[in-house]
């Protein structure tokens, strides 16, 4: 007999009679807080984005125009600035529930795994950020592009930085509340170039903001529009061999 | 009162139903190759150490302490979070192969929670879907066929012994959540006729996603704002599955909209949808395992029986020989012992469309 079953033969006979009647409603209880886990917790919720930096994002800021225009043409006289802070208002009073609604759930979906996040492109990225790394040799030197986000001229490291849970870490550091991400991002940089350039001196990291073009501007041929330069951190490779 | 009652006795009856295995199993191999293809990449790729260890040991931002089982383990280092995740792979190899029952989905289940939760910038909706599985599978007795416990209980690899069903219904639950509250949330003008169904088209041009250049995309632009439409509409039209699969469950009771719900099997339309949805994003987008992990949940959708009558046909199909009545079991394991009557027609009859057995 295994040492399991010599445990069970030592329970009385009624307790697990007991044991067996009760089990189906015990279970029922159990599931239901599940349902009600998944289903409270998948509630729509703004998420990260709940933060005034956020908002001036200029994805999001694009998002409140078009909505303020299509709000006008119904005839509802609202500015981009008062639609702003009704939703901010709302939103933050929501939340406010929200916290109060989870906090029961909460230890069970962190333990457990059983998390609900279900924010997919909520909404697509207008103003997209494409990484752009260069090096130089001296000060007076020009800067030579090595890798650029998505090219297949400019690949350095592609091989790390193209995979998804990098990509991931780039999108979010175009978000101002990962700007010190993005600055350990860049030392991690600095780092990999300084091993890879013996005779590079600087290594430069920026963040190219552009418009994605509509329909009609990618069919004449547009690609980059309105680009702006978000960051620009340089590094002395110098500082960053080991 | 009495309605609640009799509601609640209806609710604990249908968590008593029992049904053989097999969709646990396979939900559960096909869940174990996702986590190994998705732990494999980041060590195939030298990435784990960017991402998931600390500043101070060569990752590429700050992680504090790290999760709880990281923390105990003495942080972000690259030997703590190495051994977790080799413990994490060869738990997935276990799932795989179907040793160790619950615990091993448990166990592996706390190493990715580990894992993934080191830095919320390089996870997402993948990874979550990822532990719900494992929580679903921690639930379900996933083992009691096609695996290694099987064969140590029983001598054979498979076995029409009963689990629980409640899982599996579990796992439809999760799959309607995500997609019901991910078509909620897309909240942008351009997902609406407002902003003329161009949100596809916009995200195909994000650099963050996408595979290669899409900038060909606004020559098909009329594609993806139909693709914008449908995605959106099938998303948030997904409870819809609850009334479908109600209907089925209660078929006998009849009523027209009951039998008009059931004069096609609507999982059907849906699923193929959906696989095409996943298809597409694999192709056009990097965005994990996000598509391959929520294909996984698609198993769950149909009954032991009726991935039993699926396989044969398509044995049947390669093997150019109409489907046979004989066993089916003995097709998969060479002992026609177990085996139930599996034909396609047999399978579908209304007997084996009741959502499982009564305990």
């Amino acid at each position: 007999m295994s040492l399991l079953g010599a445990l069970r033969a030592r329970i009385p006979e009624r307790w697990t009679q007991r044991w067996t009647a009760a089990w189906p409603t015990l279970r029922a209880v159990l599931v239901t807080f599940h349902v009600l886990t998944v289903f409270v917790l998948s509630f729509p919720s703004p998420g990260a984005v709940m933060q005034r930096s956020s908002w001036n994002n200029p994805t999001v800021q694009n998002e409140f125009r078009l909505w303020t225009q299509r709000v006008q043409d119904f005839g509802i006289d609202l500015t981009q600035k008062e639609l702003e802070d009704h939703l901010w208002e709302l939103a933050t009073r929501y939340l406010a529930v929200r916290r109060e609604t989870d906090a029961p759930f909460r230890p069970y979906a962190e333990y457990f795994g059983v998390r609900q996040s279900w924010r997919l492109f909520v909404a697509p990225q207008r103003y997209p950020v494409r990484v752009e790394v260069s090096i130089r040799s001296g000060e007076g030197d020009t800067w030579r592009l090595i890798y650029q986000s998505r090219s297949d001229e400019h690949t350095w490291r592609a091989g790390q930085l193209n995979r998804y849970r990098l990509r991931r870490a780039m999108f979010q550091t175009a978000w101002e509340r990962e700007r010190a991400a993005f600055m350990t991002f860049c030392d991690w940089i600095a780092d990999q170039a300084a091993h890879d350039f013996p005779d590079a001196t600087e290594v430069m990291v920026r963040q190219l903001r552009y418009r994605t073009p509509a329909p009609a501007e990618a069919r004449a041929g547009e690609t980059i529009l309105e680009p702006t330069y978000l960051s620009r951190e340089i590094r002395d490779l110098r500082k960053h061999r080991k | 009162m009495k309605r609640i009652a009799r509601l609640w006795a209806a609710w604990v009856r249908l968590l008593d139903r029992r049904e053989p295995g097999d969709v646990m199993a396979l939900f559960r191999i096909t869940t174990g190759i996702v986590i190994l293809s998705a732990l494999g990449a980041l060590v195939a790729y030298d990435i784990l150490d960017v991402v998931w260890v600390d500043r101070k040991w060569g990752g590429y931002r700050a992680l504090g302490s790290g999760p709880p089982l990281i923390a105990l383990l003495g942080g972000p280092r690259p030997d703590v979070v190495w051994s977790v995740l080799i413990a994490t792979m060869l738990l997935a190899v276990l799932l795989i192969l179907g040793l160790g029952g619950r615990l091993t989905s448990f166990l592996c289940l706390q190493g990715y929670i580990a894992l993934s939760r080191l830095n919320h910038n390089t996870s997402g909706s993948s990874d979550i879907l990822v532990t719900n599985a494992l929580w679903l599978l921690t639930l379900a007795r996933s083992t009691a066929t096609l695996s290694l416990d099987c064969r140590i209980r029983t001598g054979r690899f498979r076995s029409d012994e009963e689990i629980s069903a409640f899982p599996r219904y579990l796992a439809i639950l999760q799959l309607i959540a995500v997609y019901s509250t991910t078509g909620l949330q897309k909240v942008s003008v351009y997902w609406f006729p407002a902003g003329y169904y161009s949100a596809l088209y916009y995200i195909l041009q994000q650099p963050a996603w996408q595979r290669f250049d899409m900038a060909w995309a606004a020559r098909i632009y009329p594609i993806t704002q139909l693709a914008t439409a449908t995605t959106w509409m099938w998303e948030v039209s997904a409870p819809l599955l609850f009334l479908v699969f109600y209907c089925r469950y209660t078929r006998e009771r009849g009523g027209r909209l009951r039998r008009w719900v059931n004069r096609f099997d609507l999982r059907k339309p849906w699923m193929l949808v959906g696989v095409m949805l996943h298809i597409g994003i694999f192709v056009a987008m990097d965005v994990g395992h996000f598509s391959t992990m929520t294909l996984c949940y698609y198993l769950c959708l149909w009954q032991p029986e009726e991935l039993r009558a699926a396989w044969t046909w398509t044995k049947a199909k390669l093997t150019r020989r109409p489907p046979s009545p004989e066993p089916e079991a003995a097709s998969l394991e060479g002992d026609p012992a177990d085996a139930a009557p599996a034909d396609t027609a047999s399978a579908l009859a209304p007997s084996a469309l009741a959502p499982g057995r009564q305990r």
